[in-house]
């Protein structure tokens, strides 16, 4: 897909790990490990809103758009 | 791709749904009718062992389904309001009973038998897998689907098995059989039940290809 999911660069950013951040948000940790492997078919407003909130960051820092000729390369 | 989060939606399920009074009774049901067929199946493989191995000898009465429909040529006397009508038997569906059975026609009825009793335990075989998966929440899955599928083509051979065994029927042993006060009428029961059954779970199975979609969407959706 041509979008990616940048959540394990911005935890390393922050120096958080997916339990940390999958207590803090609420989210089980399969549904994370599903976001942060860039499997998941759709995100929610409310799962976006609270990961930012947590990070502190932008949905920007988390998605990030690539051609697929670009990410394939 | 989705197993991991199925399984945890399936594990969820089955902690938090109650199986609906409905969803059991039937799975008693089908284990106890599955159970009894599979009896069945067992008499239906000593019959023909029996048969092909001449165990009854002449001393062999088998009653079969007569392939077409029949007039009985018998007025008989209807009394309504004090009014007399006659009325006759049109169109009856019956069995023959043959008295000292020939052993080719044994054997052939009896295969015959056998193989829509088979057909039978196929289909009942992908419903009871169905249906055991349906009682422990897991209704959307791929598996279901090819029982569903499973089920409507083996509803289907049965329609075809019925529709071909009558017709060879008919035109080996029905149509020289001569009845002084029964008239053989060349109209076949179309068995459409059936046909419409196969029809409806066919299309069954390509809603649940539509559920399995939308379940995966369901799923991997964080």
């Amino acid at each position: 897909m041509a979008v990616i999911v940048n959540l394990d660069v911005v935890l390393a950013q922050r120096k958080k790990s997916l339990t940390e951040l999958s207590q803090e948000v609420g989210i089980t940790m399969a549904n994370l490990s599903i976001l942060k492997k860039g499997k998941a078919r759709a995100i929610r407003f409310s799962t976006l809103n609270a990961i930012c909130k947590v990070l502190d960051c932008q949905p920007g820092d988390i998605l990030e758009y690539k051609s697929d000729d670009e990410a394939q390369g | 791709m989705c197993i991991f989060a199925t399984q945890i939606l399936i594990l969820n399920a089955m902690k938090t749904l109650k199986t609906p009074l409905s969803i059991n009774i039937i799975y008693w049901l089908t284990q106890v009718i599955f159970g009894l067929f599979l009896l069945v199946c067992g008499a239906a493989v000593v019959f023909n062992i029996m048969l092909y191995t001449d165990f009854f000898g002449n001393d062999l009465q088998l009653h079969t389904h007569f392939p077409v429909k029949v007039n009985i040529l018998e007025e008989g006397n209807l009394y309504l309001n004090n009014t007399n009508i006659k009325v006759e038997l049109v169109e009856g569906i019956t069995k023959i009973h043959f008295f000292n059975t020939p052993l080719f026609l044994a054997r052939w009825i009896g295969t015959a038998l056998m193989m829509a009793i088979f057909i039978i335990l196929y289909a009942m075989f992908s419903f009871r897998k169905f249906i055991i998966n349906v009682k422990k929440h897991i209704i959307f899955l791929e598996e279901n689907i090819q029982h569903l599928k499973n089920m409507a083509y083996a509803i289907l051979a049965l329609w075809i098995f019925t529709i071909v065994y009558m017709r060879i029927m008919y035109q080996t042993i029905a149509k020289h059989i001569e009845f002084k006060h029964v008239e053989i009428v060349d109209d076949f029961p179309n068995f459409a039940g059936l046909l419409m059954a196969a029809l409806f779970i066919w299309v069954l199975s390509h809603i649940f290809m539509r559920g399995v979609k939308l379940q995966d969407e369901q799923n991997l959706t964080v």
